[in-house]
This record gives structure tokens, sequence and C-alpha cells, in this order.
């Protein structure tokens, strides 16, 4: 399947009942649920959560209402899924051990300081899917997938205002939930504008 | 005081945001796979075909589960009603204590104690009860005093007998020849009973009964 064949028109075929097509459609999206799954879940966990993303999505293809990208609608899926394994009692009484650092983090000067960083980064992520449906899908379609707010109305069938509202109330309780954490603590890097620009509320 | 409320709460605002946003640089240790949905359909393909089987199996499983039900059902109830289960029971002869010829047992003979189910309740003691006077409550609503009194008991038969394996000869009419087949001899010995008050629930002792040669089959 084509790489610029129109998303939409690979919806309507995997509504047909061609798997092919959906599966083109996930490959296209497969960095962002890979990483959605990957902060919140270790090991061979991961693997499972994501094609029991896809799965749900392959099962729920009927009810996506072409308003928001696909992407969108994918991810919100798969932070779902990360949620609930985070509720499971798999994932309270099975503890794996962490992930063996990349080659890349090998590599650098301060391995420790980056694990650190990437510990810290999982920290916040699982703080944001272990947040109430409402506030978690805004703030993780907006700050980490970089999805505007117009969008992600759409998605949730609600106005402008009250995703942004609902991302507010969000940010008061991850203010709590992450108390401990200091923002200095993580060399929160310079962004380019444009990075930001998604972010702006 | 409501601006240094104000000011502190945007503060608290920038560090989650920065917080945030310095999470979104997160990357994966492992990148996805290749194939990865269609692995995923596959699986998915795979789990609704074995549902299926599982369907299939389950209906067979259920199935087999009834017929062992009822085939347990039915040997509990035959073995209620029957006391010897052997195939063959021969008709006791009527034993003077004297002359009762001894069949040679082939196997030494065993005490049995068999105790039938409880029988239903006798028929009901009835007897006219219109001399008796009328309780309290029957007389304070003007009602007529009880015509009768009963009373329920349950009787309990208890009997004791010998089973003596034995041959049985039975002639072959038509080829002329005599067959030997296993039978059991029931000869009862001794029989007694208990009665049972439904309202005191206690039994009396066991009452002997007259010799009665009884065969079960």
């Amino acid at each position: 399947l084509s790489e610029l064949e129109p998303e939409i028109e690979l919806v309507h075929r995997a509504l047909a009942g061609e798997e092919a097509a959906f599966a083109a459609l996930c490959t296209r999206s497969q960095a962002r649920l890979w990483r959605t799954v990957a902060s919140v879940a270790y090991g061979p966990d991961v693997d499972d959560l994501a094609q029991e993303a896809i799965v749900r999505a392959y099962c729920a293809l009927r009810t996506y209402r072409f308003e928001a990208p696909f992407a969108a609608w994918l991810c919100r899926i798969a932070l779902n899924v990360a949620h609930d394994y985070q509720r499971s009692g798999w994932r309270r009484r099975v503890r794996f051990w962490q992930e063996t650092p990349d080659a890349q983090v090998e590599q650098t000067e301060h391995p420790e300081h980056l694990l650190a960083q990437r510990e810290m980064q999982r920290r916040v992520r699982q703080a944001v899917a272990a947040l109430p449906v409402r506030q978690r899908v805004p703030i993780w379609l907006h700050y980490f997938e970089e999805f505007t707010l117009a969008e992600i109305a759409r998605l949730e069938c609600t106005a402008e205002s009250t995703a942004r509202s609902r991302l507010q109330a969000g940010l008061r309780r991850l203010s709590f939930s992450l108390e401990d954490l200091r923002a200095g603590s993580l060399e929160a890097r310079e962004r380019t504008p444009s990075e930001v620009k998604g972010c702006q509320i | 005081m409501k601006r240094i409320t104000r000011r502190a709460e945007a503060e608290e605002r920038e560090r989650i945001e920065a917080l945030l946003r310095a999470a979104a640089d997160y990357a994966p240790a492992r990148s996805a796979p290749d194939g990865l949905a269609a692995r995923a359909l596959a699986r998915h393909s795979a789990v609704r075909c074995a549902h299926g089987r599982r369907g299939r199996h389950a209906v067979l499983v259920g199935g087999a589960a009834l017929v062992l039900l009822a085939l347990a059902l039915r040997a509990h109830w035959g073995r209620r009603e029957t006391v010897v289960t052997h195939p063959n029971v021969v008709q006791a002869p009527h034993i003077e204590h004297q002359s009762a010829p001894e069949p040679i047992p082939s196997q030494p003979s065993k005490m049995v104690v068999s105790e039938r189910p409880e029988r239903p309740q006798r028929k009901p003691d009835v007897r006219i009860a219109a001399h008796l006077p009328a309780p309290a409550s029957h007389r304070r609503h003007g009602l007529r005093a009880p015509k009768a009194l009963w009373r329920v008991e349950t009787v309990r038969e208890v009997r004791a007998g010998v089973l003596i394996p034995t041959w049985m000869a039975v002639p072959d009419a038509e080829q002329e020849t005599v067959h030997l087949r296993p039978a059991v001899l029931n000869i009862p010995l001794q029989a007694g009973e208990s009665i049972c008050l439904a309202a005191s629930r206690e039994r009396t002792d066991v009452k002997t009964l007259e010799n009665r040669e009884e065969t079960v089959k």
C-alpha cells in the first residue's frame, strides 16, 4: 500500500474488511503507539500492549468518526490500554527488571545522568496515564504527541474550551502527584518555537 | 493576597509544563518491531478461530458431563432400591432351623445387614378428640375445638441375613444339558424396627420382629 494514500481512503478500505489497509494505517502511527505503551510497561509487556491496542482499534474501527486524525484516535486507544495495564493486578504484583541501558546511553559521558532523566520522563508519563480519562487524553495528546486543542476537541466531541479546561484541571492534579519532582532536576532543554507552538494553551 | 496566589499558581503550572515538555522527549529503549500490526491482526484471527473451537469443545464436554451425571444418578437410585447387587438371586427355601440344606459355599459366607430406605410415614394415629378442651386461641376467636389428634411416626426397619454365593443348575431343554450359573442365596435371620416420633426426633430401641424369610430381588 502506498505511503501517500490518503488516510481516509485507507480507513474506508479497512472498514470494508481489508486487513492490509488497517495494518498500513497502524504502521503509520506505530512510533506514537509504541512510545505510548513503552513509557508505561516494561519488557515483553510492551509488545503485548501494543498488539492489544491494535486489536482494540481494529474491533472498534466502526466507532471512528473521521473528525480527528486517525493517529490521535489510535493513540487514545493505546493510552487507555496503558491505563488499564497500570491498574491491572498483573502490573501490581509483577515487577520486571528495568530495561538495560541502550547503546546510546552507554556511549555518553554521563550515562547515569541520562538514565535518571529517562526514569524521570517515565515517571511523568506514568503519572499522566494514571489521570482520569477526561484529563489524561488532552494532556497526553497535547504535550506528548503535539496535537492541537482543536483536534483533541474534535476527537473528544467537545468544545475547544472544554478541552482546555480539562487540560488545566489535569495540570492541577498533576502538580500534586508530581510534587516531589522539580523542573530544574530535569534540565529541560530549550525547545524551538515550532516545537513549543503545539504546547501553547 | 490574590496576586500572590495567582503568581504561585502560574509558577506551579510552569513547573508542570516544563516537566511535561521534558517527558515529551522520551524515546523507548527498543524501537517498534517490524510488522507489529500484521502480527497483532494474525493473533486476533487465531484467537477468534480458537474461540469457535472452544465453543464446540464446551458443547462436547457439557454433553459428556450430562451423560456421566445421568449415569451416576441412575446408579445411585438403583443402589437405593436393591439390596443384593448380584445378578442372580435364588429364591430362598422355606427354612426350618434343623432341616435347612447346606449348600456348598464356594466362598466364605458373610453377614449382611441391610437397611431399607425410610418408609413413608405410617397412617396417622387419628383419634377423636372432641372431648378435649379447645386451645385458648381457638376459644378467643370463637372457633370450635379440634376434631382429632394425630401422631406422626417414622419407622425404620433393620434386617440381618446371610448372603451365600452358590451355583444354580439351569436345565437347557433344547440341548438337553444343565448349565451352572452363579447365584446368591439370601437367608434373612433377624429383623427389627425402631420408631421415631416426628416431634421428639428420638428413636426407640430396635424391636425384634418375627423371623421372616424374604428374598430381595
